[in-house]
């Protein structure tokens, strides 16, 4: 093989030497791979070997189905391990304009999309001018096999259909509706495909769409040559660009989502790995591995880039691209065809391969494909020239697999980002390189380990990037490191010809940890400002799980460490953090220490540094420079990858042998090739001690570490070398001035000559060293003992000192150091340095030295030959340096004169730190600091960050810019406010579909199918299979099943996606009406005002009751609920009617809001005058506005708020004139076919606002009016509530170190702590481990059990005061509590189903008598994180009282009650009849006497030890288990006293008093409470508890309860029984029909007068299933809108649940009867027991102004194949209503009714219309005209509608027959049903 | 298994913090506490530690030892105060005769 493939026809192309200009830089780069959502993730990654290759995640594929690892069935897959992007493929579209709903189709596209914008901004490229957008090219390898969209397209159009075909010949029996459903479910797993999404499946649209929202006009298209589609994409690019086609481009590929076919094809082929692992050029390669990813480039001609400023990551010198042609197979790759693209690249370059030092080799880690790679590589590269091997292979394919079209792109991008940083990047899983590569014949290496990329060639840096595809098309790219010959400094930032303002990141590493440094004048001061730092930390860092905080370590590190001052009286505390957590962590233990004046110092191992005795002010500053023995494998090479300037250093060195006759380099030995052969590893190694080697080792690292010192402003006092070392120090005093190159290269080869000429010769003398641990006078006279030619040689330490001598003396020395018992080491070096035995050898120094300029040193240097300063004649200087070598280094002398000399700071300016060692044991217990720049066993950058942490502390002054200058670092404003870290707003982020869903059915679907086909009959009869209603758990509902597995990941975006379709289906008709039927809804937005619409009060009617009567109309605020339940009395809600006439005088009231977003805002309402005329227009502009802004949203997705009506339809938001001509067509349906709208023109206009404007010149009088009374208007203002928590003052340094001392069960860990002034705790509550909570929920479970589907826990208000006591028993160990002062709960601390993370913070407040006084508050940090901001208040706060000892008992007050009678309440039955409290809370045994004032009642006090599930008997600093009882009877007094609000929650509390301690278990107390009503809204109790001998034991002084009124069906919500029926029975529409018992009709009016929020949660948790709750909890919708979205599931489940149980018998709780929405957001009814029922209810819902009714039907489906209801209430209608809503032959039939009732039954035709269209499914799609109403049966009070237009043509079968409406009116409430009869019974003619 | 005498145990933590004068280790110390990783000692203090052991426990193989750990890779060359403090136990038996000097 190696005489057909290597040197023999080896094609080694020359350097051109005509330089070529026509280079094309990269600058702007982004990418997406497996593990890395950007380039700095990506380069991390791969800088740190991360592996992101993973098992598919779930939603991927289902592994289950298709993976077969033994390959027996040949249509899976073998190998299931890939590249996959997973949650990674993501997409917020709002940012480009893109409407949400579009996302769909080719995930590729959106990703493109996402990265051709970060590489443009990476590129400063983020605002074009137009003449270089119009001559931006785009060009993306994209491959056009079976890619994910088009896969699903085929699943949802193809495959669906011929399962279905399949099905129906199996089972002919299955009727159209059954297969209907089977469709139905099988499309519901498939994430959706409609008008939307389909342009996405067109593959050149990844280019269009990028094009189109970047505006680029020069070529856009996508290449196709499989694997090596982005190399060719580059090429072409390349051409563009030089022939002057275009000026910039955008060039990369993409490859997101690998269906499971093309894995089965690779599989067929065998050229997956069976190992499933991708091996890259070693021995066990066995086969690739695929994977997902998208990367991009920005790509300019070298010399344009170079004027405009651009940074540049690399040059493309050159590409070539050339096919296989005919070889053994078009897929076996071939030799000839791979060697033609790269010799057509370096041709093309004028470049010599011999110049390459990098591969990026495509390596498929196929066998073949590897080897022939590496033949073509050899042929044109030549085989070894030399020892060493001279270029790096690798594969970053090895890292996240096999990218396909973006695989050369992955590797373009790697490597310009090796060229950018000078870094020789790591490939994986080589262990062993495979033999047949013979690789030892070839210049190459397999380069497993990230090195610095040292570089002595007067070429610059040079790598090549294969990419060979599928087919045989081979491209080879070939990229050079850009200089600008500025290297050194930071890469030149973007300015002259740059077009954006974005900053241009660098992509650089991040540091394992940095070095922040706190200053403050005084000790005090430092103190405050670590304080504020730790505030900081906690308000940026709120939570375990929540998002990432807004800056990172080394912003912070940066802004800390900008503001240190120069001056020298300031205290500094420098702290080294691997992590933000780290640095709060460290934080705290240094103010811990800080805190005791006794701590002189700090100076902890893990990086914590202070002195409050800094030396640097005083004492002087050495640097140490090691010599030999310092130098060790790899050192400082993390260092040469964050600062060029210390790479540089071994730069110059390799220079100086560049091409010399030894043939190595430092950098060969220093940064060793990775070695696969224990010989490779010993070359190096023993090369690193040899003499020359170790020398120049130790010289570079060296003036390495001294650059960095000096850069970081470190200004030494005096030099000091240690042997060696001291040529370091005479160079850096300026001594040896080898300042030029020329000079250092002279040297450095005179010096190696000469050692080179002593080796031929046997010149140099041998020794043998001992390092023996003991003092210099034992050493030497051990030498003096052993006799013969041995020397001290090394006076190092107390600890240390070197005897060098001969074999034959140091064996003779080596049996006294063991006969003495010393420790001692052998030295692995031989040069018997600083003895008599070296001075031949020296004397030729002089001879070299003579050549060498020897000056005066510009800084005092010493020498360790006399410990005394250098001598400053030149010839003494010379025989001192030659000396040297020749006598002892006298190091412990030397370092002793400097102390004695002032020096107190030695930093040691050299790799590995023994020196320091030397000077801690030389200067033991004196004050001094001793700190090296480099240790081995830290990394390089944490060891300089401890260095300026120590030197800092010291006081020392530095210039800390330079650790951050090439690190791009955000300020962070860490002295501002806590918490105002911003957030940017965008949108959430869509998960794209990247996976191959599995086309499935439900189990009892499945389950269903099964029985038919055992012949078993199907259960048509009606009494249960199932029996017991409880055994329907047993089988979880089908939705859940499907939610689960596949569908995972389709199902939240889908669902949501379908619930705002239903609610758009609602809202839509709703907004009709409220526009034409009287327009009282909404009110409309002020002018100018930024807030959405929907943001202010609407004022709707609202029916308290469920009778028939006349609707008693309160007016009820929907979205701002009245009143927070903690400040009560100031509920708005009781102003006006909403009938009463329109010219009400305006009424202003005021209330507290808690808003939906938990803001404390006040909110001042006031009705308005009615509007004049005047502001007509103003009026319906801003109506038309509303509602066409609403429109858009429903249509596209955007928020509303996002709609500024100036921006651009087709720019800014992506609306299209499709999607424009839908919109202003639905407009049209919804006002009506108003004169004077054109289509045509409405439809060309570029923004809304120009719509807006011609819709307002056209409307004139048709415009609608708004609402005659005005709309209640909402002004918000801030609330003046006390603001409290963070602004603190100083905190004085309390002087104890302990730990506080506690165990309280409920206060978690603490976070912060200053004994005797404060503690902070922070604990998570979750009913899993509290249980106590599982007690006190509101209502029993929603399941059938009480572990399933808990109610809404709500924390009791004494626990929150025990939470409160034990802080101040925390804070003040050694007192007692005995008693709370003003207790104010501002909001409820609930459960739904996740842990809520409370912060608990005690502050001592005052001493008052003998009673401490410590001021408590609770905040929610879980409910701070949903709302995004810190709430201003408290959940809860509170005074705590500590004593000494409880207080004499006074006699209790109260009297019992006057006219006290028992109770209706009976002992046993107290809490199942009355209250909702589990066993653990039912403290109160018997209500014994009850009156009008007041109450007795028996208490128990009950155990605790099931109160958590983690600790069995907890100790309680309060017992509040009894104070809830306490609390509770004022409950049972209300519940028998009061006809309304009887529902009550404790609040306030003015103060409890104690006056002894908790009394065990089981004892029996006496409660008695005085009771008085406040307003409507309050009960304030005074409660007194005494013991069974009448003493008073506990006092509640002005214990204040809210009152609730809830509607009447809402109380049993909470009670503990399980049968609750919330809404009402409404026979009356369906009243006239036969078998009404088949059907249902319910109603629900949920009005709740305050915390309408609260109540809503409550509600959830009792009527919804899991999956409900989820989609509860997904609703975005105005808080109106989820209200009555569960009021209509709740009548619904309801109606459902009578008519399972009358028809079968079946007992089904609401949580079994789930509610879902088809794809038009019709209600369809599902749970598991629907399998057992031969027919499923069908159902529809409405609502009007907070009714909600729902009408349910169980017939047979040919008597009823549809069901359908509306509502609407009646009023005034306004003038144009009659011409919108209906057509002229409608009018002519209402016309032709008796005028009193025309009114009405304009209604009633109305709401039969939509009753019609909702049964239909689809809702009126093209507005009023959809269907139309054709007859009126005035008696039987029945409307006949026909279908009409689309819906027509869309049921040709329907479209004949008339379809008939029932209709009822009660009071003003209309309402419309409609079972599908048709009319064709009753004539349709009107009738009177 | 290692068997940690506690006399000794404390011993030597007493000799670790006379040796480690200023510096401070915040973390607890313990058998499993690494010298050289955990406690940022340099090989030279493991001759200064060795060399105050010997003065209380009398005469132990310490150069071997070094030497040993010396040799092992750079990733392993460490100790932790329970290996430190088995090897005195195990060596001091075989070396008590003289007993301390």
């Amino acid at each position: 093989m190696s005489d057909r493939n290597g040197a023999g026809n080896a094609t080694v192309l020359g350097e051109n030497h005509e330089i070529r200009h026509d280079g094309i830089a990269i600058i702007g780069m982004s990418c997406l791979f497996p593990g890395a959502p950007n380039v700095d993730a990506y380069w991390r990654n791969i800088l740190a070997k991360v592996n992101a290759i993973t098992d598919p995640p779930p939603e991927a594929w289902d592994t289950d189905v298709y993976y077969d690892p033994d390959f027996i069935d040949k249509d899976k897959v073998y190998c299931k391990k890939g590249g996959y992007l997973g949650n990674l493929a993501s997409f917020d579209p709002l940012p480009h304009g893109i409407p949400p709903f579009s996302v769909g189709g080719e995930p590729d596209q959106w990703l493109a999309l996402q990265l051709a914008r970060d590489a443009m901004a990476d590129a400063g490229c983020t605002d074009l001018p137009e003449e270089i957008r119009q001559r931006t090219a785009v060009i993306l390898g994209k491959g056009t096999y079976l890619n994910g969209g088009n896969a699903l397209a085929v699943e949802h159009g193809l495959i669906i259909g011929q399962t279905l075909e399949i099905i129906k010949r199996l089972n002919p029996e299955f009727t159209g509706a059954q297969l209907e459903l089977l469709r139905q479910e099988m499309k519901e797993v498939l994430p959706p495909i409609g008008p939307e999404t389909v342009p996405g499946l067109i593959p050149n649209i990844i280019v269009g769409r990028i094009a189109n929202r970047l505006d680029l006009m020069g070529p856009t298209y996508t290449v196709d040559a499989a694997c090596a589609s982005s190399l060719v994409a580059v090429h072409q690019a390349m051409r563009d660009l030089r022939n002057g086609e275009c000026d910039l481009a955008l060039v990369g590929g993409a490859q997101v989502w690998m269906p499971v076919p093309a894995l089965n094809v690779f599989c067929q082929l065998g050229a997956l790995s069976r190992r499933q692992q991708i091996r890259p050029f070693d021995k066990d390669a066995d086969g690739t591995i695929l994977g997902e990813g998208v990367g991009m480039v920005v790509l300019k001609r070298l010399t344009d880039a170079e004027r405009d400023g651009d940074r540049i990551y690399a040059v493309i010198k050159g590409a070539g691209v050339a096919s296989d042609g005919r070889g053994v197979s078009v897929m076996a790759p071939r030799v000839e065809g791979e060697v033609l693209a790269l010799q057509r690249a370096y041709e093309a370059a004028g470049i010599s391969p011999r110049s390459v030092g990098l591969i990026e080799a495509h390596g498929t880690a196929t066998p073949v494909g590897d080897v022939v790679e590496v033949q073509a590589l050899t042929r044109v590269f030549g085989q070894r020239d030399g020892e060493l091997p001279t270029c790096a292979v690798g594969t970053v394919k090895s890292m996240i697999s096999h990218t396909i079209p973006a695989a050369g792109v992955a590797g373009l991008i790697k490597t310009a980002l090796a060229l950018y940083h000078k870094v020789l990047p790591p490939t994986l899983n080589c262990d062993e390189p495979n033999p047949k590569l013979e690789l030892e014949k070839t210049p190459f290496y397999i380069n497993t380990e990230t090195r610095p990329w040292i570089h002595g060639e007067s070429t610059p840096r040079r790598a090549g990037v294969n990419a060979f595809g599928f087919g045989g098309i081979n491209a080879h790219v070939i990229l050079e490191e850009y200089s600008n010959h500025e290297s050194v400094s930071p890469p030149a930032r973007p300015s002259s010809g740059n077009h954006g303002t974005s900053p241009v990141l660098n992509h650089l590493p991040p540091w394992d940890s940095e070095v922040c440094i706190l200053e403050g004048a005084t000790r005090g001061d430092l103190v405050e400002q670590a304080d504020r730092l730790v505030r900081f930390l906690d308000s940026a860092i709120p939570s375990e799980n929540s998002a990432e905080p807004a800056f990172s370590l080394t912003d912070l590190a940066a802004s800390l460490n900008q503001g240190l001052s120069q001056g020298n009286n300031t205290c500094r505390l420098a702290l080294v953090a691997t992590s933000l957590k780290d640095l709060r962590q460290k934080l705290d233990r240094a103010m811990k220490r800080l805190s005791d004046p006794g701590c002189r110092r700090i100076k902890d191992v893990s990086g914590i540094y202070f002195n409050a005795e800094p030396l640097g002010r005083d004492g002087r500053l050495a640097f140490l420079f090691p010599g030999e023995g310092s130098q060790y494998p790899n050192m400082l090479a993390d260092l040469c990858i964050h600062f060029p300037e210390v790479r540089e250093c071994f730069d110059r060195c390799d220079r100086i042998f560049a091409g010399h006759a030894r043939g190595y380099g430092l950098s060969d030995i220093v940064f060793p090739r990775p070695a696969f052969s224990d010989d490779q590893r010993q070359w190096a190694e023993s090369r690193l001690m040899r003499m020359d080697s170790a020398v120049e080792a130790v010289l570079t690292g060296n003036l390495a570490m001294v650059t960095l010192l000096q850069r970081l402003g470190l200004r030494p006092d005096v030099l000091v070398g240690h042997s060696t070392g001291e040529y370091s120090a005479m160079i850096a005093a300026g001594i040896l001035d080898l300042d030029t190159e020329e000079r250092l290269t002279s040297f450095s080869r005179s010096l190696n000559r000469y050692y080179q000429d002593s080796v031929a010769h046997d010149g140099v003398p041998r020794a043998m060293l001992l390092a023996i641990g003991a003092e210099r006078e034992q050493v030497a006279a051990i030498a003096q003992e052993a006799g013969g030619e041995i020397f001290l040689a090394m006076d190092n330490c107390p600890h240390q000192a070197i005897l060098v001598g001969t074999r034959e003396a140091a064996e003779r020395a080596l049996e006294i150091v063991r006969r003495e018992g010393l420790i001692y080491e052998q030295l692995t070096f031989d040069r018997a340095y600083h003895t008599q035995l070296f001075a031949p050898y020296a004397d030729h120094l002089h001879r070299i030295l003579a050549d060498i300029p020897i000056r005066q040193p510009h800084l005092p240097i010493y020498s360790c030959t006399t410990a005394a300063a250098y001598p400053t004649d030149p010839s003494e200087i010379r025989s001192l340096i030659v000396e040297h070598w020749a006598r002892p280094v006298e190091f412990r002398r030397t370092i002793e004169s400097l102390y004695k000399q002032g020096v107190r700071i030695f930093v040691e300016a050299g790799p590995r730190g023994n020196l320091s060692t030397f000077v801690e044991d030389i200067l033991r217990g004196q004050p001094f600091c001793a700190v090296p720049a480099n240790v081995q066993r830290r990394s390089g950058v944490a060891q300089l960050n401890h260095l300026v942490g120590m030197l800092a502390a010291h006081g020392v002054n530095l210039d800390l810019s330079y650790l951050f200058e090439r690190r791009d670092p955000q300020r962070v404003d860490w002295g501002a406010t806590p918490g105002t870290v911003k957030r940017v707003r965008s949108g959430e982020k869509i998960v794209l579909h990247t996976g191959w869903p599995l086309l499935k059915l439900p189990d009892d679907i499945n389950q269903r199918l099964q029985r038919e086909r055992n012949g078993q009959p199907s259960p048509l009869a009606p009494l249960p299979i199932l029996g017991e209603g409880n055994q329907l758990s047993d089988s979880a509902p089908h939705f859940q099943t499907l939610g689960e597995g596949q569908g995972v990941r389709a199902a939240p975006s889908a669902m949501e996606a379908y619930f705002q379709t239903m609610d758009q289906f609602l809202s839509a008709q709703e907004q009709i009406m409220q526009a034409y039927f009287g327009g009282l809804g909404d009110p409309l937005p002020e002018p100018g005002g930024d807030e959405p619409w929907w943001e202010h009060s609407v004022t709707v009617s609202g029916n308290g009751h469920d009778t028939g009567a006349a609707p008693v109309e309160d007016t009820v605020t929907w979205d701002a609920q009245a009143g927070d339940y903690a400040r009560p009395g100031n509920g708005a809600n009781h102003g006006h009617s909403d009938n009463e006439p329109a010219h009400e005088t305006p009424v202003s009231t005021v209330g507290h809001d808690r808003l939906s977003d938990g803001r404390e805002e006040a909110v001042v309402r006031s009705i308005t005058e009615p509007v004049p005329n005047s502001n007509g227009a103003l009026e319906s502009r801003a109506h038309i506005t509303r509602q066409l802004l609403g429109l858009v949203s429903e249509r596209t997705g955007y928020p509303v708020e996002m709609l500024d009506p100036r921006l651009d339809l087709e720019g800014d938001l992506g609306i299209d004139s499709i999607k424009r001509v839908e919109i202003l067509g639905s407009y049209r349906q919804q006002v009506g076919n108003v004169d004077g709208l054109n289509l045509e023109e409405l439809t060309t206009q570029r923004t809304l606002e120009q719509i807006i404007d011609l819709l307002v010149a056209g409307s004139g009088e048709q415009a609608p009016t708004p609402d005659p009374r005005g709309g209640a208007q909402s002004v918000r203002t801030r609330s003046p509530l006390p603001i409290l928590g963070e602004g603190h003052g100083v905190r004085a340094a309390i002087p104890n170190t302990n730990a506080p001392n506690y165990d309280f069960p409920l206060l978690g860990d603490v976070t912060s702590w200053t004994p005797g002034e404060e503690l902070i705790t922070k604990r998570t509550f979750d009913i899993t481990e509290d249980l106590y909570l599982r007690h006190h929920t509101l209502g029993p479970s929603a399941g059938t059990d009480d572990d399933e589907l808990p109610a809404l826990a709500v924390m009791p208000l004494t626990m929150s005061l025990e939470i409160l006591a034990e802080a101040a028993s925390a804070l003040v160990p050694d007192r007692i509590v005995v008693g709370l002062r003003d207790v104010l709960a501002y909001r409820w601390i609930a459960w739904d189903d996740k842990p809520q993370t409370l912060r608990i913070t005690a502050r001592y407040r005052t001493r008052s008598g003998s009673n401490d006084h410590v001021v408590v508050e609770i905040r929610n940090l879980t409910e701070d994180a949903e709302t995004g901001e810190s709430l201003k208040s408290p959940v809860i706060e509170a005074t705590v009282v500590l004593s000494g000892g409880y207080s004499e008992p006074p006699g209790s007050r109260l009297p019992h009650p006057e006219g006290g009678q028992p109770s209706r309440w009976q002992a046993g039955r107290l809490y199942p009849d009355v209250m909702f409290h589990g066993p653990s809370w039912q403290g109160v045994t018997a209500i014994d006497r009850t009156g009008t004032q007041g109450i007795v009642a028996t208490l128990r006090t009950l155990p605790v030890d099931g109160f958590f599930r983690s600790m069995s008997d907890p100790h309680f600093v309060l017992d509040p288990v009894v104070l809830d009882a306490a609390g509770q009877v004022i409950g049972f007094w209300t519940m028998e006293h009061l006809a309304s609000g009887k529902v009550i929650f404790p609040f306030r509390v003015a103060a409890l008093d104690l006056y002894g301690p908790s009394r065990a278990a089981g004892e029996d107390l006496t409660c008695v409470a005085a009771i008085e009503l406040l307003g409507d809204q309050l009960v304030r109790s005074d409660i007194d508890v005494m013991t069974t001998d009448g003493q008073l034991w506990m006092r509640l002084t002005g214990w204040e309860d809210k009152r609730f009124e809830l509607p009447a069906g809402f109380i049993s919500l909470i009670q503990a029984s399980r049968d609750v029926e919330i809404s009402s029975s409404w026979p009356e529409p369906i009243a006239g029909i036969p078998y009404r018992e088949r059907l249902q009709c319910r109603r629900l009016t949920a009005t709740f007068p305050s915390d309408q929020g609260f109540w809503k949660r409550v509600w959830a948790q009792r009527v919804l299933s899991r999956r409900e709750r989820d989609q509860f909890r997904q609703l975005h919708t105005p808080e109106r809108r989820q209200i009555e979205w569960l009021a209509a599931r709740t009548a619904a489940k309801e109606a459902v649940q009578q008519l399972a149980k009358a028809r079968y018998g079946l007992d089904l709780l609401h949580s079994d009867i789930e509610i879902y929405p088809d794809e038009h957001g019709r209600p369809l009814v599902g749970g598991a027991w629907t399998g057992a029922l031969d027919t499923v209810p069908l159902i529809s819902v409405a609502h009007s102004r907070g009714v909600a009714v729902a009408f349910a039907s169980l017939e047979d489906r040919e008597r009823c194949p549809r069901v359908g209801i509306d509502i609407e209430y009646l009023r005034p209608r306004p003038a144009g209503f009659d011409e919108v809503a209906f057509t002229i032959s409608e009018r002519e039939v209402i016309a032709s009714l008796p005028a009193d009732s025309r009114e009405e039954w304009l209604l009633r035709c109305w709401c039969a219309k939509e009753a019609v269209a909702k049964a239909l499914g689809t809702g009126l799609i093209e507005g009023p005209r959809s269907v139309a109403v054709v007859a009126v049966d005035l008696a039987g009070e029945r409307v006949a509608i026909r279908l009409a237009g689309e819906l027509a043509r869309r049921h040709p079968d329907l479209s004949t027959a008339s379809i008939v409406a029932r209709t009822v009116r009660q009071g003003d409430l209309i309402a419309a049903t409609t079972l599908w009869e048709t009319a064709d019974e009753w004539p349709p003619v009107l009738t009177d | 298994m290692m068997v940690i005498d506690e006399q000794v145990l404390a011993d030597i933590l007493g000799l670790m913090s006379q040796l480690a004068g200023d510096w401070e280790y915040s973390g607890a110390i313990g058998p499993e506490t690494r010298l050289l990783g955990d406690l940022g000692m340099e090989s030279l203090d493991l001759v200064v530690l060795g060399t105050m052991i010997q003065h209380r426990y009398g005469r132990l193989p310490f150069a071997e030892y070094l030497a040993e750990i010396g040799q092992r890779p750079v990733e392993e060359r460490d100790v932790t105060v329970g290996e430190l403090v088995a090897y005195v136990c195990h060596h001091r038996g075989r070396t008590m005769a003289g007993g301390p000097r």
